[in-house]
């Protein structure tokens, strides 16, 4: 089942002489469960794809269609709403509330929504992601594996229909960068997550179903494992 | 190229523009306020000064008893710029000297006197011979003479015939008593005091000194070198005062208020760009952190956060300066032509130095203090934090947000304000602060509307008096007046001073005074205890006048000429009250049928405001000379404008309070939004709607507001109930109550401010993009 449709999608910054062409008709699909990959050098505009998928950031052109649906003919609280509910975001810096302990910062797109959580799904999450013990502390009380675990048990939460990965291992040492793709594998198979990350980390890349290349704006589908397609 | 390190700066400045203009605008509104606070008391000392000369004389000594030869001596100092004799009889009026039935003071002065010590020549020449005389300009419209006419005075001695070569302005007291005030030299003077066997007035002898000199110095020269006593010196205080040479100056009293608002300001800017600076350091510690990365030693961070300060001043501080001097014109003009009266002598388009000096030097003074404290926090900023990447300071959050009560945006923006006990603390204080400053003030208006009488309406503006103050001013006059076309209202009081009353208070006389409708209307403004309604027609209630040393209470009874009268209401104050005596107010049937009178003692005329002195006249000869008339526009005139002056003053400070409240909020909302604007940032990116991030600011700035408030009313009620107790219990009797409109005004600013102050922010967070809130530097 299709969920992600990118069609053309161009982004310009600047203008005139100084303008930089950041994406260049990027096209692709992702289908339901899907884990991908995208790769490239920095400043290549990885990000730049991303957020325009997530819709933070405006396309110069081109559309995204996620559940068949135009992000960008959306008003801006509708986004605001659908990117609530259909989209989770992983990213480098975390970015947890620093007010909120570990519970309430994976149910806060839940309680945005005005809804209330479900105890026995917030408990499975705690229990997947190894937070069980630590579910009333704080941000600061975490090491950086952890704080990025609860970033994915906060986008796990809401069952988006895509997850969006910026570099989720950028800030983590080896060992928590392991753990933390195990878990968004896991996402995928589990829970049926269609997930797309960046990630500078060639390795990391072993456990994506599909790898994306940009390179200087160009999106290239390299299809399965990125070493068997460079081979 | 850049010359040092400390180059930086300008081009740092122009990146965090934004960052920077809350910042300057606090300097801009501190220097604002010194510059015009100091201008103002700069341009109120020059009208004061010139008020002064017109008033009192443009004169420093006045030397009484002493011998001529002196005078000259004295006259002829180098340091002498003015000096005039000046001799006076009839001053008070009470002798038979005529002119046309209108009784005549008389001065004999030197030319000096009228072109240089007292300023006050109006037209004509100062008279050269004995037979000539200078007459008050009010003579003019009285008898319509002119330059040039004969006028004859009448004295018990017979009469002498005078030219008149000239007019001089009239005085308040001279238009009160209705006389004629007659200037002549000194020649004509002698005469006239020789033929009518005058006693000896004692002579005043005034001078005016070059005021390069130091005058307190030369007069204390004269002292010795003459050997005048105390009594032979009196001091022009007013003139002195204004002009720094006097111990009880008046300049010294308006620039010690202007220097305590000078702290005043000074606190609240320290307080408002200390925020501002301390937000601005802590949105930039990963830079100072890299500046220490690479190689910057703490001194040098220190210096760089100072003169980065220093460096806005170059923007602040003439825009400041500019604003408060055109502020200062804006007023003066207002004062000058909006209320005029004692006003009218105030300059308009002047300059001070010492407002100009004074906004310089506050904000610098500010700035530097204010830097103080984030320049060091700057210089602590570990390296190694420049690299974690941890952008976000989280060392403050020690416990989660409460989200069981309230939606998670309300739950967050109360957590936002209450987590952080230092941040509360400050902003509640300074909530509370200004609530309670606001309240204070707010009994020093209400002072000021008792003490200083504004024009009460029962005030009037010409009044026709029986000469022995008996009720013999015919109550017929009231209707050949009340029809004219420029007269507003006319009114009569009769009055019947120290009759004997008994009563089981102690009392053995009083002062009976009648009310007509009218008074007993504008008296239900004034009643602070009691019924007023019972007094009306023929009854046997009366109203006493507040009087702290009064035993008179409501029910007392009191036995007059046979007939009880009782107390059935308190007035809080009467202008015909006297000193001593215990007053009581009845209607007229009642004081007509307890003493028998049934003409008046005093009767009042408000004019219409386009009434013409020609109107004034008129009235003056309706009521013939059988009476005394006084005309009290100029001094209702003069009331009016010190009463404007104060209220303008205590307004001032309001709003200066209440300016410095709104502004404080605005600021330390923006200023907190600015601190959390990448939280926002990611909040938006997981899904909080704009309209969720104006509620969660709306909900911190109400939290500040709300303890603020309520700590501004805990604290600012029983300060506000003391105040009262002491400035106006105790002098008026009203009895204190809780300030409701005060507390409304200010709590509504508070409150509106706060909720005003989340508009910018989350405009600024909905302009923003996502990705620019959550990379924001």
């Amino acid at each position: 089942m299709e969920i992600l449709k990118v069609q053309n999608l161009c982004k310009t910054y600047g203008k005139g002489e100084n303008s930089v062409k950041a994406l260049i008709n990027a096209s692709f699909t992702m289908q339901k469960g899907e884990f991908a990959a995208i790769v490239g050098e920095s400043g290549s505009g990885k990000s730049t794809l991303l957020n325009c998928i997530g819709g933070l950031d405006n396309p110069t052109s081109g559309k995204v269609y996620l559940n068949n649906e135009d992000i960008f003919s959306m008003e801006e609280n509708q986004l605001t709403i659908f990117r609530r509910r259909n989209i989770g975001f992983v990213f480098q810096s975390f970015h947890l509330i620093p007010e909120l302990n570990v519970e309430q910062n994976i149910i806060f797109p839940i309680l945005l929504d005005y809804r209330k959580p479900n105890k026995k799904e917030v408990e499975e999450i705690l229990e997947v992601l190894g937070l069980s013990e630590r579910r009333t502390h704080l941000p600061n009380q975490l090491s950086g594996g952890q704080q990025q675990r609860v970033a994915i048990g906060r986008t796990l939460i809401t069952r988006p229909s895509l997850i969006l990965a910026d570099e989720p291992t950028g800030n983590l040492d080896s060992k928590s960068s392991h753990d933390v793709i195990d878990l968004l594998t896991k996402a995928s198979r589990y829970y049926q997550q269609t997930i797309l990350m960046i990630t500078h980390n060639v390795n990391l890349t072993s456990s994506a179903d599909r790898i994306l290349q940009v390179s200087d704006g160009v999106l290239t589908d390299l299809g399965g494992k990125y070493d068997e397609k460079l081979s | 190229m850049m010359k040092s390190y400390l180059s930086l700066i300008p081009i740092s400045a122009k990146i965090h523009k934004r960052q920077n203009r809350m910042t300057i605008i606090c300097i801009i509104l501190s220097v604002f306020l010194v510059t015009a606070i100091f201008s103002m008391a700069d341009m109120g000392i020059r009208m004061e000064k010139v008020r002064a000369i017109n008033n009192h004389g443009n004169w420093h000594i006045a030397l009484k008893d002493i011998p001529e030869n002196k005078m000259e001596l004295i006259g002829s100092r180098p340091d002498v710029v003015a000096s005039s004799q000046y001799y006076v009889f009839n001053y008070a009026i009470d002798k038979e000297y005529y002119i046309n039935n209108k009784k005549a003071a008389f001065c004999g002065v030197d030319k000096d006197f009228i072109t240089d010590i007292m300023n006050c020549f109006a037209e004509g020449a100062y008279p050269q011979n004995e037979k000539e005389i200078m007459l008050t300009d009010n003579a003019k419209n009285i008898f319509g003479i002119n330059i040039g006419d004969n006028i004859s005075v009448k004295t018990p001695y017979g009469n002498i015939d005078y030219i008149v070569s000239g007019f001089c302005k009239s005085t308040s007291l001279i238009m009160q008593y209705d006389a004629i005030g007659v200037i002549m030299n000194m020649t004509a003077f002698n005469k006239i005091y020789d033929v009518n066997n005058n006693e000896i007035s004692n002579p005043v002898y005034y001078v005016r000194f070059d005021e390069h000199i130091n005058i307190r110095k030369t007069i204390a020269d004269i002292k010795e070198q003459y050997g005048f006593t105390d009594e032979n010196i009196s001091e022009n205080t007013a003139l002195l005062g204004i002009t720094g040479f006097s111990s009880n100056s008046y300049m010294m009293g308006l620039y010690l208020v202007a220097a305590v608002l000078f702290v005043l300001i000074l606190t609240a800017g320290v307080l408002m760009i200390a925020g501002s600076i301390n937000t601005n350091v802590a949105e930039r510690s990963q830079f100072f952190g890299m500046l220490r990365c690479i190689g910057a030693s703490r001194k040098q961070i220190i210096r760089f956060v100072r003169l980065e300060a220093l460096n806005w001043c170059k923007v602040a501080i003439p825009i400041g300066v500019i604003l408060g001097i055109i502020i200062t014109w804006i007023l003066c003009a207002i004062l000058r032509f909006g209320i005029n009266g004692e006003f009218s002598y105030i300059p308009v388009f002047e300059v001070s130095a010492i407002g100009i000096i004074s906004g310089i030097i506050v904000g610098i003074l500010t700035v530097l203090i204010a830097a103080q404290a984030p320049a060091k926090r700057a210089s602590k900023v570990s390296p190694a934090a420049a690299v974690s990447g941890s952008v976000w300071n989280t060392k403050n959050v020690h416990c989660s947000a409460n989200t069981r009560f309230f939606k998670i945006e309300t739950a967050l923006g109360i957590h936002h304000a209450v987590s952080s006990k230092k941040n509360l603390i400050l902003m509640t204080c300074s909530f509370a602060l200004s609530i309670i400053l606001f309240l204070s003030f707010s009994v020093v208006l209400d002072f000021t509307r008792h003490a200083l009488n504004p024009l009460k309406p029962y005030y009037p503006d010409i009044s026709i008096i029986s000469k022995d103050r008996s009720c013999s001013v015919d109550r017929d006059l009231i209707d050949k007046i009340k029809d004219k076309p420029y007269i507003e209202r006319v009114f009569g009081r009769m009055f019947s001073s120290n009759i004997a009353v008994i009563s089981d208070k102690n009392i053995d006389v009083i002062d009976l005074i009648s009310f007509e409708e009218y008074q007993l209307n504008w008296a239900k403004e004034d009643i602070v205890d009691g019924d007023l309604s019972k007094i009306y027609g023929n009854s046997n209630y009366v109203l006493a006048i507040y009087d702290k040393n009064s035993p008179l209470s409501i029910g007392d009874k009191l036995q007059l000429n046979g007939t009880e009268i009782e107390i059935s209401g308190i007035l809080s104050t009467s202008q015909f009250a006297l000193d001593g005596t215990s007053t009581i107010v009845c209607s007229e049937e009642t004081f007509m049928r307890l003493t028998g009178e049934s003409d008046y003692a005093v009767i009042d005329i408000q004019l219409k405001n386009n009434a013409t002195d020609e109107d004034a006249n008129i009235i003056r000869n309706l009521a013939g000379d059988e009476y005394i008339l006084s005309d009290r526009r100029e001094s209702n005139k003069e009331i009016t404008g010190t009463y404007w002056a104060f209220i303008l003053l205590v307004y001032g400070f309001l709003a200066i309070i209440a300016m410095i409240t709104v502004f404080n909020i605005m600021n330390s909302i923006s200023m907190s939004v600015s601190a959390r604007i990448k939280q926002y940032g990611t909040m938006r990116a997981i899904g909080m709607s704009i309209s969720q991030v104006t509620k969660m600011i709306t909900a911190e700035a109400v939290t500040y507001a709300a303890i603020g408030s309520l700590i501004g009313c805990i604290l600012g009620l029983p300060i506000h109930k003391f105040l009262f107790k002491n400035m106006i219990t105790d002098y008026w009797g009203d009895i204190w109550s809780i300030p409701f409109l005060p507390m409304t005004i200010i709590i509504w600013l508070s409150v509106t401010s706060s909720i005003a102050a989340v508009y910018k922010p989350s405009k600024r967070i909905r302009d923003m993009s996502v990705i620019d809130t959550i990379h924001t530097q």
